[in-house]
């Protein structure tokens, strides 16, 4: 059996009232909130946070594969799930792609996925789907818009949702584009791509799929489809293939709350239907760009003892409004600023960025085989051996120790309002690792006011700044989210 | 080392924003300073080498002044010069090394001289960059990240003592009372008025819990101080002041190694091992210059070189015995709070205000000497973990 042997989500905290942009711009405002990701995330932190999710109790060793779908990799040349894999701690003799430049990069990914476990080329592979997609300031698409990434894990063994079938349709139209130089979205006229596109492809790739398994609309527990710019059309949709509304997972629910989530949006609405399925539930599931894929899946009785997720309606919970449209504009770097009189930033070294992958990246430090410390100084993989224990003076006995996955607690902090920040103060955290180790971190997705000592924090992948087109990517401590 | 190595005169500018002064100008004019205060005189030909604290060349653009910038600003360039850094310490560490270049028994009159220009750079931007370690840009380090500064660093200093010590930000702030009305009296200090604790919780906060004024300015500075063999210091001076005791304390280089924020053992390893050599304990010392850069420091500070037990240094400032004209006055100078930290000037200013108190010279700001002893420390580079500690008296 093949299928799904895992899930995880992450929805940024950050939420924007969208009456933030009538405030702003005037105009009009669409109803209900939508995801904003912190100035220090994009869609590779993001996908490492729902990919964290996802094997939250899976030995990161027995993954093959990683694949990161998204419209908006920060490269357009240079691969993202290599820097992933660094920093989820997979092997190194796997396979990793991005696979990008469509709003069902997600179900993409995740046929080769498929294909890759039935041909016996991998036993499990991680699919990430995240978007963080930018829309020129003041129009309607900005508001509809939201920020979010949701994982699957693909396997053979301890299948929680088989997939029984798919069927894939390919489609041209520019419905929706974004050009090498632009850094905004483009898109159609909304009608006339979703009566020539969204409604016909949606239904042939839905319909394709039920007549290769011999299903018809009834046989299904759960339709779970994303929606076009406009939700509305997605129930007509529906209602033309004959599915009741009780069979929907309704995109309007997540529009409300979060948004139109790009390439994350068909990967994070089956994330939150699986939070509600029950062995047998039959699951209609596709995703649209460019074309349509289609899944026919079955959930089985595995998914009674599956573990605790994060997944959706938690991550969904936890949440802090914004302030003002102003932030938003100033994280996104989308507005010319006043600059602070601060320091230059310094340019990236690759050599020194390459030489501490494993440290930077996948926050790996040492443990002395003598005394019993773990260090997260430096070494760690064996690429940038430490040779002398900092506390006993050991020479040459160290053991690999990871810190990514540890709880930490606050020993002391402070707000330094004089470093930069896009969004000021800097908070700061020395923290003290459960099972030992101290270090310094930034500390994110904190409410100054709340930050005390002894504070439970945890890791999080964050983007710490770009120079000349490469993004530094560290860990930053942030109050346990939820 | 002890009673081998005597200051026969010190010199140094006022310290501030100075605009209008080069990094040469101001050596030269604490050199010459430096040189008029030998009381008997000296020719210039007699100092047969020399040490040059310069933190940092990043600052100014013109990268690292190695030794012979010193040689040629003074227009001596037939001797040996070596260009000392060594953190905040500095120029306490440079002195340190001329000490050593005479107690070797390699030189019998050698120059120590610190200068640093800070304020090429906007303020802030300075304390950004001094935080970096003296380069002009900060971390392009992923690890770097920006809230490692020196505030932010002793911001979280304060934040444990105030969790662990019961401290206040009303009793950081009394210290930055008690330095600014010391300046006052201080012609060379960048500062030279009185602050209330009203205005210092009242100013804006840089590093919580840590405010504007009770973190030190960014500052332009030189200062110098020649050192002889003891034996010959009546020929240059009627009034030597004696180096007894001179040591560098070191700890970790990061943070994060370190397993207390209310100590900082580097500043502990300094003094213990410099009152060892010197023979005396803290309670002979008469007075003393600790390298207050912010507040909650020197009352660390005051602990760690063990003028207080660890927790006592809050009460004992509000009880006034670290006043001017206190049990122990702490920095009559002003300290670092009213003079501001050029890098490697500040431990040489410090020296100078030692020398300075010891001769009895300090006008109205003489403290009461009772054995004739004063120290001057500083603390600082990466995590705090260097420290310098001087010990100097009037007798020999």
């Amino acid at each position: 059996m093949i299928g799904i042997t895992s899930y995880g989500a992450y929805i940024p905290w950050h939420r924007m009232d969208r009456q933030l942009f009538l405030k702003a711009w005037g105009g009009f405002a669409m109803p209900g909130e939508r995801a904003v990701a912190y100035y220090d995330e994009d869609s590779v932190t993001m996908a490492v946070e729902a990919a964290i999710d996802c094997l939250r109790d899976i030995d990161s060793h027995t993954v093959d594969g990683l694949l990161f779908a998204t419209t908006t990799s920060p490269y357009k040349e240079k691969l993202c799930s290599a820097t992933m894999a660094l920093a989820l701690a997979l092997r190194r003799d796997i396979q990793t792609a991005d696979i990008t430049s469509s709003l069902r990069s997600g179900t993409t990914a995740m046929n080769f996925a498929l294909d890759a476990i039935s041909s016996g080329r991998a036993n499990s592979m991680l699919v990430t789907a995240s978007d963080m997609r930018l829309s020129p300031p003041s129009g309607m698409t900005e508001q509809a818009l939201g920020d979010a990434a949701g994982a699957l894990l693909l396997g053979k063994d301890n299948v929680i949702v088989e997939v029984q079938g798919s069927h894939s349709i390919s489609d041209e139209l520019a419905a929706t584009w974004r050009g090498e130089t632009d850094t905004f979205i483009r898109s159609w006229e909304d009608r006339m791509t979703m009566d020539e596109s969204y409604s016909k492809v949606m239904p042939e790739a839905m319909e394709g799929v039920m007549k290769k398994c011999g299903l018809s609309p009834k046989d299904f527990a759960k339709v779970v489809f994303d929606p076009p710019g406009d939700v509305r059309r997605h129930g007509r949709v529906a209602g033309e293939l004959g599915f009741e509304p009780a069979q929907l997972l309704d995109p309007g629910g997540l529009f409300m709350s979060v948004g139109l989530l790009g390439s994350a949006m068909s990967f994070t609405m089956l994330v939150a239907a699986l939070e509600q399925a029950k062995p047998g539930d039959k699951i209609l599931f596709a995703s649209y760009g460019n074309g349509a894929d289609a899944f026919v899946l079955q959930v089985t009785d595995a998914i009674e003892k599956f573990g605790e997720r994060r997944g959706f309606h938690k991550h969904l919970e936890s949440k802090k409004m914004m302030r003002s449209c102003n932030d938003y504009l100033r994280w996104r770097d989308i507005v010319p600023l006043d600059q602070a009189r601060r320091p230059e930033r310094g340019h990236i070294s690759v050599a020194a960025n390459w030489r501490e992958r494993y440290v930077d990246l996948g926050l790996w430090g040492v443990k002395c085989r003598r005394c019993g410390t773990p260090q997260y100084d430096y070494g760690g993989m064996t690429t940038t051996p430490i040779r002398v224990c900092a506390v006993c003076q050991a020479v040459d006995d160290f053991e690999d120790y990871n810190f990514a996955r540890k709880k930490a607690t606050v020993f002391s902090f402070t707000h330094d309002m004089l470093a930069p920040s896009l969004d000021p103060p800097t908070s700061v955290a020395m923290i003290d690792f459960e099972g030992g180790g101290r270090s310094l971190f930034d500390l994110t997705d904190r409410d100054p006011d709340q930050v005390q000592l002894g504070m439970e924090v945890e890791m999080t992948f964050r983007k710490v700044f770009a120079d000349r087109g490469l993004n530094n990517y560290f860990w930053k401590a942030r109050p346990i989210r939820c | 080392m002890r009673g081998k190595v005597a200051v026969i005169g010190v010199g140094m500018i006022k310290f501030g924003e100075l605009f209008d002064k080069s990094l040469e100008t101001m050596v030269q004019e604490a050199y010459l300073n430096c040189l008029n205060n030998v009381d008997k005189g000296i020719d210039p030909k007699e100092i047969k080498a020399a040490w040059f604290g310069q933190w940092s060349g990043g600052f100014i653009g013109q990268g690292a002044q190695s030794g012979q910038s010193l040689a040629s600003f003074i227009g001596n360039r037939d001797i040996p010069v070596t260009r000392l850094e060594n953190g905040c310490p500095t120029g306490g560490d440079t002195f340190r090394h001329a000490c050593l270049g005479v107690a070797s028994g390699l030189y019998d009159v050698v120059l120590a001289l610190g200068a640093e220009k800070m304020r090429d750079k906007p303020s802030a931007e300075s304390l950004g960059g001094a935080g970096s370690g003296g380069g002009a840009e900060t971390g392009s380090h992923p690890a770097w990240m920006m809230g490692q500064g020196g505030p932010a660093i002793q911001a979280l200093h304060a934040t444990r003592q105030m969790y662990e010590l019961g401290y206040t930000m009303e009793d950081f702030a009394r210290v930055a009372v008690k330095n600014h009305h010391n300046g006052t009296f201080c012609p060379y200090a960048h500062y030279q008025f009185e602050v209330t604790i009203e205005r210092v919780l009242g100013s804006y906060v840089v590093c919580w819990p840590l405010h504007l004024f009770d973190c030190c300015p960014q500052t332009d500075g030189a200062a110098a101080a020649i050192v002889c063999r003891a034996d010959l210091a009546k020929k240059y001076t009627d009034k030597p002041v004696y180096v007894l005791g001179s040591n560098v304390g070191t700890d970790h280089s990061q943070l994060w190694d370190r397993n207390s924020l209310v100590e900082q053992l580097s500043s502990v390893k300094a003094a213990r091992g410099a009152f060892e050599m010197a023979g005396i304990k803290p309670k002979d010392v008469d007075f003393g210059e600790l390298h207050d850069c912010f507040t909650n420091t020197e009352l660390m500070n005051i602990e760690d070189v063990g003028f207080a037990r660890k927790g006592e240094a809050a009460r004992m400032l509000k009880d006034g015995e670290f006043d001017m004209h206190g049990r122990l006055p702490i920095n009559p100078s002003g300290g670092l709070k009213s003079h501001g930290h050029p890098i490697a000037a500040t431990g040489l200013g410090q020296i100078f205000e030692v020398v300075t108190q010891l001769r009895e010279e300090a006008d109205k700001r003489q403290v009461k000497l009772k054995k004739g002893i004063g120290v001057q420390h500083n603390v600082g580079g990466p995590a705090f973990g260097v420290s310098v500690f001087n010990i100097l008296s009037r007798s020999q």
